[in-house]
């Protein structure tokens, strides 16, 4: 059991980090829908803004994700 | 038939580890796991059609100045961007025609909507030949993972860094070039803030600094990088499983859903090469624009 460890920590940090990145994202996403929805003409903007934190978001998820594999590639 | 899976599979664990140093030395490791591994990371070797080319390892004087695998990805990135450029623009017209066409409409978006967005109209076209230079080299790396026999040079963390570190070093010298030496230090922090809040602002804007480029390239390397490893994982599915039948059951989902993951891979890799040049521009932008 314990030489298993790593890997359910590597598995559960890994699913966490998946739940925190596409709360954000979708959280982002709805709020960007709703204002292109109330003013259609600010679509441009808001796409570009939307991307970037997006983007940020992404990168924080993305780090975590490649410590989780890191977790497993140096067991 | 699944026996003869069973000790195929079986001899295949097996090997590893007894094997493992010569697979190593042959760049063929045979467990799933060292197979990606040896895919993502830098080598000594090209492959082509199971062939080994080796690479000159060159060290000076303690440091490791081999011509690497992605080193050789980056030049064949230079040389088609520069072979792409020559032969499009080569018969310059007023209304360009074909590949020219579709290169000024990619020159024209970063200038106009990245550069001049973020920077202003005069910064905007003087910095663009370094934003576009980053967006083409970028996308170009980005792209050359998804071809046969190639490697993407951005999914190695080394790569990623130099760019931010280059990015870095144009954030400050543009601030540097605008404002002189002392007074883009100043604008660290925004003017006109209490004295007490001064001492947390400094720490906490000078740790912004160098969070900025190390984002950049954690960024960049985890995308490229999640990317391959998506791919390679569901391709290895075929292989995970101990009976041929199964093996053959799971072939066409695992291609069709590698084939998916390329694709979505072809969207990532231009959003990527936008977020890339987006940010850094935007960061040029607060240095040379910081708010009063």
């Amino acid at each position: 059991m314990d030489q298993h460890l790593p890997y359910v920590a590597a598995a559960i940090g890994m699913g966490m980090a998946v739940i925190g990145g596409g709360y954000g994202i979708g959280r982002l996403a709805a709020a960007a829908l709703e204002g292109i929805a109330r003013q259609p003409q600010a679509g441009g903007p808001i796409g570009t803004n939307m991307l970037i934190a997006a983007g940020l978001i992404e990168g924080a998820t993305l780090v975590a994700e490649i410590l989780c594999f890191m977790i497993v590639l140096l067991k | 038939m699944q026996e003869a899976g069973h000790k195929v599979v079986s001899e295949v664990q097996h090997g590893a580890t007894a094997a493992s140093a010569a697979e190593h030395a042959a760049g063929h490791p045979d467990d799933l796991g060292s197979t990606i591994m040896h895919h993502i990371t830098d080598g000594h070797s090209l492959e082509f059609f199971g062939w080994e080319i080796p690479l000159p390892q060159i060290h000076i004087g303690g440091l490791d100045l081999s011509i690497t695998k992605h080193v050789v990805m980056m030049w064949v990135a230079a040389v088609i961007l520069i072979l792409l450029f020559t032969v499009a623009l080569r018969a310059r017209r007023i209304v360009p025609t074909g590949l020219a066409n579709l290169l000024e409409m990619i020159v024209l978006f970063v200038r106009d909507e990245i550069s001049v967005k973020n920077l202003g109209a005069h910064h905007g076209r003087k910095l663009a030949p370094y934003l576009l230079t980053l967006f083409f080299f970028i996308l170009t790396c980005n792209l050359l993972g998804l071809v046969p026999f190639a490697a993407s040079a951005t999914g190695n963390v080394n790569v990623t860094a130099g760019l931010a570190i280059l990015s870095f070093l144009m954030i400050q010298f543009e601030g540097i070039r605008e404002h002189g030496f002392f007074k883009h230090w100043k604008n660290l922090v925004p003017h006109g803030l209490p004295v007490l809040v001064l001492p947390i602002m400094i720490v906490v804007e000078i740790l912004g600094m160098f969070v900025k480029p190390f984002a950049l390239t954690m960024r960049l390397f985890a995308n490229m990088t999640a990317g391959h490893v998506a791919i390679l994982a569901f391709l290895g599915m075929i292989f995970v499983f101990k009976s041929t039948a199964a093996s053959l059951a799971a072939a066409p989902m695992a291609v069709g859903l590698a084939l998916g993951i390329m694709m979505l891979e072809v969207f990532v890799a231009l959003l990527q090469a936008y977020i890339f040049t987006m940010l850094t521009s935007l960061f040029i932008g607060l240095s040379v624009h910081p708010s009063h």
